[in-house]
């Protein structure tokens, strides 16, 4: 297993600056949050707006909110696969969004998956077109754990598990023409959630890593037709490898969610996801995602509960 | 008013120290003619699979052509260093595609044009003859006062189903043999040799082994895969004499064909040797944008040897000019004169 300590240097001085600001906005209060009557999503402002600060009402000891999350987004995608060429591709990218949250009070439980089709071409268009098709599909389960909450912000750190599967199509590569990347790893997490003001909306920042990931990736050979004796998975399969890797990647995702009336959420985010094989020659592998989403959050059930001896 | 002010800065900040991979990713490779020079030359010398059977001295060429090659030179100048490097090859699967040219193996096109064993002016008018028969890719009539069956099969590139062959076969029930012509048939799609194996009496025998480039070393491949014959399936196999008609302008997957017919013990190869092109070629990019191609694989025969240079044929026979001018193609009367007398 190999690790780039250049990688984790700067992904470390990211972390920390990101780490920074997070806490700088969102901890910088003194009281706790327990009986702030903040929801699990941290949109407390409407809520809080509305109700006097005192314990004249009854608290709720516990959020159960289920939520479906769906979006879309559009932005700007870049790979460079070294096993077939040492330029980059970039070009426009499609997203969707498909997400089922649940939320409680202390917890979070989230399984997301992404899907994004790009069409990127290489960076010598001008002189040369390669027009390569780059679909790739995200799936992440993450639980999280409130770890600070004040009356006005939360902020969260959570595990979970994702896979990342890339497929890119380029005709112009002989029996290599069709290359496959997997990473498969568990990933840790960061989320900041700060309430703006007094008011429905409300900002959220999210740092993940991948600390360690199974890639996926061709052989040394880089070829996707090895004899036609095979099954076509055989075929396509039968040269690839599983590699380990440290700190496979890292996404970033800033966000301004609007709450409505009926419980129902808007989500205006800007994510960036960056996957690499690390290493050097045929086998390096990176490939970065810049979307900005519209998502729309659907507040399947909401369930408030109360202690039984409160008023 | 100043918290929304620190999250807007911080937003800002966060886009650009965070989202930016070029703080992750190396460079793209440089450009220029030198670096693009010797971005081809690791790449062969690294995954090109069949310098055991070249008689290339590959970092000879380096050192002659290396001194050609300066930043700021034309396209078209480079491009021509480029073709004498790849052409040292002698390779047909050897391709370099620049902005406005192609390079090909002229070893490869000197074989297939000057040492051709094939001539279509009598094989279409004393063979297929006008009314001549077409299914999928292959042209077909029969010859011989009808005891033999002659089909032409001009790429691999054209459709040939096992069903459709075995439509054909069944037209002719009464044939004592198959004359299946594929001189300077180019190659095409591995997948139709597969499908006109499967109507050869299969008994799974081998057929060759394949092995992939694994590492930087010119002698480091995989473990070698056997592949064997093709099942018949449900169908009774075509076990009478069946000839295949091969030259110089057999290759790739014309090559393989022949060299996988070879295992059928009804088959008989006859012409010429082949032009060879048995590994299977891999594409890529140069730092400049023009992409290349070259072998990655290489293809063992049962009997030990690597025919990448030609499959040689069980019988040779060599297309007389005297028949030639007398509308007669020697080669099929050849190939019809062998299936004839075998009881």
């Amino acid at each position: 297993m190999k690790a780039s300590p250049i990688i984790i240097q700067r992904l470390t001085k990211t972390y920390l600056v990101f780490a920074v600001f997070v806490t700088f906005f969102a901890g910088s209060h003194t009281v706790s949050a327990q009986n702030s009557g903040a929801d699990s999503s941290g949109n407390s402002g409407q809520t809080y707006a509305y109700l006097p600060c005192g314990g004249a009402f009854p608290s709720p000891t516990d959020i159960r909110e289920w939520t479906l999350r769906l979006g879309g987004a559009a932005g700007y995608g870049r790979f460079r696969d070294m096993g077939t060429a040492p330029v980059s591709f970039g070009g426009p990218a499609l997203q969707t969004v498909v997400g089922v949250w649940h939320d409680r009070l202390r917890w979070k439980f989230h399984l997301d998956m992404t899907t994004t089709l790009g069409y990127y071409e290489d960076a010598l268009k001008p002189k040369f077109n390669f027009s390569t098709f780059d679909i790739s599909n995200s799936v992440r389960l993450k639980v999280y754990r409130r770890i600070f909450a004040h009356i006005l912000s939360q902020e969260w750190v959570g595990v979970g598990f994702s896979n990342f599967l890339d497929i890119t199509v380029n005709q112009n590569f002989e029996n290599a023409a069709v290359g496959i990347s997997d990473f498969l790893g568990p990933e840790i997490y960061f989320k900041g959630v700060q309430p703006i003001g007094f008011s429905w909306w409300s900002i959220y920042c999210e740092i993940g890593l991948m600390p360690v990931a199974a890639v996926l990736r061709p052989g040394y050979a880089y070829i996707d037709n090895y004899t036609a004796t095979q099954p076509v998975l055989d075929a396509v399969f039968s040269d690839y490898q599983w590699n380990a890797k440290f700190m496979a990647s890292i996404s970033t995702e800033i966000g301004f969610r609007y709450w409505l009336e009926n419980n129902n959420k808007l989500e205006f985010a800007y994510r960036w996801e960056f996957h690499s094989s690390g290493d050097s020659g045929a086998w390096r592998y990176d490939h970065a995602t810049h979307m900005l989403q519209c998502n729309f959050m659907f507040n399947l059930k909401r369930n408030t509960i109360y202690e039984k001896n409160q008023n | 008013m100043r918290k929304i002010r620190i999250s807007l800065l911080t937003i800002i900040i966060l886009l650009f120290a965070c989202s930016c991979e070029k703080l992750l990713m190396p460079d793209d490779a440089d450009a220029s003619a030198t670096a693009t020079f010797d971005y081809l030359w690791q790449q062969v010398d690294e995954r090109y699979s069949l310098f055991d059977v070249k008689t290339v001295d590959w970092q000879a060429m380096y050192d002659s052509l290396r001194p050609q090659v300066y930043d700021g030179m034309s396209d078209d100048s480079l491009f021509a260093v480029l073709r004498k490097l790849l052409n040292s090859l002698d390779d047909g699967h050897v391709n370099l595609w620049g902005n406005n040219d192609v390079a090909k193996s002229e070893a490869i096109f000197l074989q297939r044009y000057g040492n051709s064993n094939f001539d279509i002016t009598p094989v279409a008018m004393t063979y297929l003859r006008p009314d001549y028969h077409t299914t999928g890719g292959m042209a077909y009539n029969s010859i011989d006062s009808g005891r033999v069956l002659y089909i032409r099969y001009s790429s691999f590139m054209n459709s040939a189903t096992s069903s459709q062959l075995a439509t054909i076969l069944d037209r002719y029930p009464d044939i004592r043999g198959v004359v299946f012509d594929i001189r300077q048939n180019g190659g095409g799609e591995i997948q139709n040799e597969w499908n006109i194996m499967k109507i050869l009496p299969s008994d799974g025998q081998l057929l060759y082994t394949t092995q992939m480039k694994a590492g930087k070393a010119h002698d480091e491949f995989t473990q070698p895969t056997a592949v064997y014959a093709p099942s018949n399936g449900d169908r009774i196999p075509y076990s009478k004499p069946f000839v295949l008609l091969t030259d110089r302008g057999c290759y790739s997957a014309a090559s393989s064909f022949a060299l996988c017919l070879k295992s059928y013990s009804n088959v008989t190869v006859m012409g010429d040797t082949t032009a060879g092109g048995l590994a299977i070629p891999a594409g890529g990019a140069l730092p400049n944008g023009w992409y290349y191609r070259f072998g990655v694989s290489r293809t063992i025969a049962p009997d030990g040897m690597n025919y990448e240079n030609g499959v040689p044929p069980d019988h040779v026979v060599h297309l007389s000019p005297t028949a030639t001018a007398a509308g007669r193609d020697n080669i099929i009367d050849s190939a019809c004169h062998l299936i004839l007398r075998q009881k």
